[in-house]
């Protein structure tokens, strides 16, 4: 049986950074992602902003980790490679009464030590963005609000860990947890039972779930339901700064942001749902389109290409903060649930703060000295100039095959993903890092040929290669058997 | 990198790209194709259903056979064909930067046309709520997975969208073995061609169900299960206490076509929103000097031959601009279209040649005629007929006609 | 008298066709064609409706890679026999090099109509 010092259940955002942050440390660490891929929950269904802090309540937990998690994000995405893009954001006020809301949160803002936030008005406004609805008044304006690609992210964090010895393990839902004779626990998923002396619970809608298992029936997580919708990239505007409306007392109102990969986003809708509905819903998608035309009157929202959805997990009970402490029953387990936004920005200083709690818990912890902290990023063909598109097609001529016309994806970064560690099985994995089917035609072009790389890869038919994992086959027999 | 020089650079090797270069060529211009696919036919390679080339051949060919005949008369010209090699950006000043194995290649170009087809609008697009799952494409993508790659792509399929590839799919599917529960049209009639109607749905037994949609996907274990199904009222709006289940594993969309104009708006052309097409003179120059278009990117055609006939006429603009040659300018005549005419193609007449105008009707129009007037003056006025959104019309302008009209030229269809 | 209505698929016109039909289902008047083929065609749908089929057989390239290529009948023939049709084409194989035109079925289920290629491949 393979024995661990750490088993992290859950490789979102969450599960992955922590999984980097222990593998700077002298552990033997697992992480268990139920689904076929990482970032393939809550992560995926996220729109990748990076608050500045200046939202959460005063005092709590999230506020702590948001502000010091959203200074992280340079750093981090000079070292392992992925997108981050400061772009700001405005919460855009209409009259007097959001006027007095907009004062509130400037408040609230300066309480959370966020620099530079400035209540603006009039022309200000159109100046910083210029499609902002004529009809605004007032803006709290907050310049260091940033953006970045949450499962970029989280595979970065991932394959990161993974270089410094972290085990992954997909498709490996838990399915029980015990104690072990002489201490720790033994993890169940398909492959059989793993040994490990703590147990992180990173599972977030499911994270109760997950501490009932291990016999701490200590919290209850509801889901808060989100839809999303992307915009074409030639919806008629482009690289628009973050725009929030006023927030209302149930909910923080439907944001309208850029992507680091150039397309608008809108989410997202807030409604309890059941845990595992991650459909779209109608109503939602209405709302999508209201509120994002209200921000910027002139979104042409004919021009939408996918509209999703995912859940947060709230905490019952727990004022909307962040659930991170060891459990009250059982010892050896810690509980890092309830991360809901702003989740993705807080994520490196929840890491941080993680191997904290274990230190103070008493866990040894001795830094490696041969850390790797770097990664060597995937190669973006797209923004590449012509001349550095020549000299990559010289030297690999699967650089000069379009697979992905749309997103402008080449064999050369398809393959490149297939060969890298932790390594993408699915097509929607393919598609989480290489944008490959992430365009307007959403893989109607691209998806087959994909589909043929990947068996030919991975040595598969493409009758075995699913969408999702799970039974999200795409082609089921060969038509023709010839004789 | 590799730099070329051509006179005409044609963008697109399916049946819009092969007219306009062939005739390019055949007007004396040196001309290079550019075809993304290891091979020229564009999406007819996949269409291989009959029903090509009665206008043009008088015969009824298969898609690969009315895209053969192109590719054999190509053989025998000087055409440039560049094979699996995709075009990233079209500058104003025409330089075209292609990639391919060998590496970034710049052609720069006298003229440029554009026949880089459609593309299928898609669920996102129109925004089909409920699970995210395997099993939801588009019926040209099914006809992919069937046609060329020699897979079934799903076993029990729903379609939605009576277009005409939907149509076409329904019967492919019905003779693969596969099940078709029914075709469901959003409109109160039928998108696709009569014969199509017949040959497809008719022959196999496959339901039909008009004002009715597709509401939801609903899945299981990552696959389509079933869908919901909505009946809609006469605005498409779904009506309540009508939905219904219909299991499945796969939901085909054949909703509808939209130029693939990426390439033309980062050349600076500018497009008509009625069509999502460029905005086009009787040339078929776009807004761009010596950049025309033809072929789906310009409008969704109903029928290949209609690509052909227009992108011979933008070749040979092209081939003529390439040689300098330009027409004697004469005051814009504007194309002005009134309800349920929903475009015409072009939208502006620069000379006083005969010219064809290529439009379509929104909405089916029973028994109506087709006026043209000009500065008050009817100067046309056709017999009373049926007009419908699956058909494409050509309206012939003749130079006496020309003459007579100023400014503007207004077209209408109205009962009678 | 017993009447039927048909369309007409000879050509994009899609005629509106009328077949008025004796007693022994014969067809005695065509009308609604505007020519002469859909009176044809017509009498035809109502015997025997024949259609042409199109598919695709497996073809094996020089270079041992499977691929499909298009097919069609050279002729419309009886609708009833189309799915047998499909059937055998499931245990076809075709090698390349092959021309549009070339029979790939000769005779095809003794209807007379022979099975060609749609292109080179």
């Amino acid at each position: 049986m393979q024995q661990y010092d750490m088993i992290i259940i859950g490789g979102g955002i969450t599960g992955c950074a922590i999984a980097r942050e222990l593998s700077k440390y002298r552990l033997k660490v697992a992480l268990c992602e139920a689904s076929a891929d990482v970032a393939a929950g809550t992560t995926k269904a996220n729109g990748g902003l990076i608050h500045a802090g200046d939202d959460p309540v005063p005092g709590t937990l999230k506020a702590l980790l948001n502000s010091k998690g959203c200074l992280m994000y340079p750093v981090l995405s000079e070292k392992l490679g992925f997108r981050f893009q400061k772009k700001g954001s405005m919460v855009v006020g209409f009259d007097e009464k959001d006027l007095a809301v907009l004062k509130k949160l400037l408040e609230r803002g300066r309480l959370n030590g966020a620099p530079d936030l400035e209540l603006i008005g009039g022309d200000r406004i159109f100046d910083l963005e210029p499609e902002t609805n004529r009809k605004a008044k007032y803006a709290l304006y907050t310049p260091h609000t940033g953006m970045v690609d949450p499962f970029e992210v989280a595979i970065a964090f991932c394959e990161n860990a993974v270089a410094n010895g972290v085990r992954l393990y997909l498709s490996s839902p838990v399915t029980a947890i015990r104690r072990a004779e002489g201490g720790g626990f033994l993890v169940t998923i398909p492959k059989g039972e793993i040994a490990g002396r703590y147990v992180l619970n990173c599972a977030g809608v499911h994270a109760d779930d997950v501490a009932r298992l291990a016999g701490a029936d200590e919290f209850t997580i509801r889901a808060r339901h989100g839809d999303l919708l992307v915009m074409d990239k030639n919806c008629g505007i482009r690289d628009v700064m973050t725009l929030y409306p006023v927030p209302k007392p149930e909910s923080k109102g439907v944001v309208l942001m850029n992507s680091v990969s150039g397309n608008i986003l809108v989410g997202s809708t807030a409604v309890m749902m059941e845990k595992d509905d991650v459909a779209s819903y109608r109503d939602g998608i209405e709302e999508l389109i209201s509120s994002a035309n209200r921000l910027i009157e002139k979104l042409d929202t004919r021009k939408v290409i996918r509209t999703f959805a995912g859940n947060r997990a709230v905490v019952v009970g727990n004022n909307n903060d962040f659930y991170i402490r060891p459990s009250q029953k059982v010892e050896g387990l810690f509980h890092i649930a309830g991360i809901q936004s702003p989740g993705v920005a807080s994520s490196p200083a929840i890491a941080a703060y993680a191997v904290q709690m274990l230190k103070a818990y008493g866990v040894p912890m001795v830094e490696k000295d041969d850390f790797i902290d770097t990664r060597t990023p995937p190669v973006d063909f797209s923004t590449l100039t012509a001349e550095e598109q020549d000299e990559l097609i010289h030297k690999n001529p699967a650089y000069g095959r379009i697979v992905c016309r749309c997103e402008c994806v080449t064999e050369g970064e398809i393959v490149d993903a297939l060969r890298r560690n932790p390594r993408p099985t699915t097509v929607d994995a393919v598609k989480r890092r290489t944008r490959a089917g992430m365009g307007r035609c959403q893989g109607g072009f691209c998806q087959q040929k994909v589909l043929g790389i990947m068996a030919r890869e991975l040595g598969l038919s493409p009758t075995e290669i699913s969408l999702g994992g799970a039974d999200s086959q795409i082609v089921y027999s060969k038509l023709k058997e010839g004789c | 990198m590799n730099k070329l020089q051509f006179d005409v650079v044609v963008i697109g090797g399916g049946p819009a790209g092969m007219g306009a270069a062939l005739k390019a060529q055949e007007n004396g211009a040196s001309v290079a194709l550019v075809e993304r696919n290891p091979r020229l036919g564009g999406i007819l390679l996949q269409c291989i259903h009959s029903g090509f080339g009665l206008r043009l051949f008088k015969k009824e060919l298969t898609g690969p056979e009315y895209a053969q005949r192109f590719i054999n008369r190509l053989k025998d010209t000087g055409v440039k064909v560049f094979l699996s090699t995709m075009v990233l950006r079209i500058t104003p000043d025409r330089e075209v930067v292609c990639m391919n194995e060998t590496g970034i290649t710049v052609i720069h170009a006298k003229a440029v046309v554009l026949a880089m087809g459609c593309r299928e609008r898609t669920r996102g697009e129109i925004k089909i709520p409920g699970d995210r799952c395997a099993g939801v494409m588009t019926a040209g993508q099914a006809q992919h997975y069937i046609n060329i790659d020699n897979f079934c792509p799903g076993r029990r399929f729903v379609i939605l969208g009576s277009g005409d590839i939907g149509l076409i799919m329904a019967r492919r599917l019905s003779l693969e073995g596969m099940k078709v529960e029914g075709v469901y049209e959003l409109m109160p009639y039928p998108n696709g061609l009569v014969r199509n109607l017949k040959n497809c749905l008719e022959d196999f037994g496959i339901p039909l169900h008009l004002s009715t949609t597709v509401s939801r996907v609903i899945g299981k274990n990552g696959r389509v299960s079933a869908v919901e199904v909505t009946k809609v009222d006469d605005r498409q709006r779904p009506l309540e206490g009508t939905s219904e289940i219909v299991p499945c594993d796969t939901l085909l969309l054949s909703v509808g076509l939209v130029p693939e104009n990426e390439l033309s708006l980062g050349a600076g052309v500018r497009l008509n929103p009625r069509t999502n097409g460029a905005a086009v003179d009787d040339s078929l120059q776009t807004s761009v000097p010596g950049v025309f278009s033809c072929g789906n990117v310009l409008h969704v055609h109903d029928l290949a031959d209609n690509v052909t006939m227009e992108a011979e006429r933008a070749g040979e603009s092209a081939a003529a601009y390439a040689k300098g040659v330009r027409g004697e300018s004469t005051a814009d005549l504007k194309i002005h279209c009134e309800e349920p005419i929903g475009y015409t193609v072009p939208s502006v007449i620069r000379s006083r040649e005969k010219t064809s105008v290529m439009f379509r009707v929104r909405r089916p129009c029973d028994r109506a005629r087709l006026t043209v007037i000009s500065a008050g003056e009817v100067l046309l006025r056709g017999k009373p007929r049926r007009y419908i959104p699956s058909i494409m019309e050509e309206l012939i302008l003749t130079p006496a006609v020309l003459q007579k009209a100023e400014g503007e030229i207004t077209m209408k269809i109205e009962s009678v | 008298m017993d009447t039927r209505k048909l369309v007409c698929t000879v050509c994009p016109n899609s005629c509106g066709i009328t077949v008025e039909l004796n007693e022994k289902a014969e067809a005695v008047r065509v009308l609604g064609n505007k020519c002469p083929r859909g009176e044809a065609f017509a009498r035809q749908e109502i015997t025997c409706p024949v259609r042409v089929i199109t598919s695709t057989a497996l073809l094996r390239c020089e270079d041992g890679r499977e691929a499909l290529l298009p097919v069609r009948s050279s002729e419309a023939f009886a609708l009833s026999k189309h799915a047998r049709a499909m059937e055998l084409l499931r245990h076809v194989t075709v090698r390349s090099p092959v021309r549009m035109g070339d029979i790939i079925i000769r005779n095809l289920l003794d209807t007379g109509v022979d099975l060609i290629a749609s292109c080179d491949s």
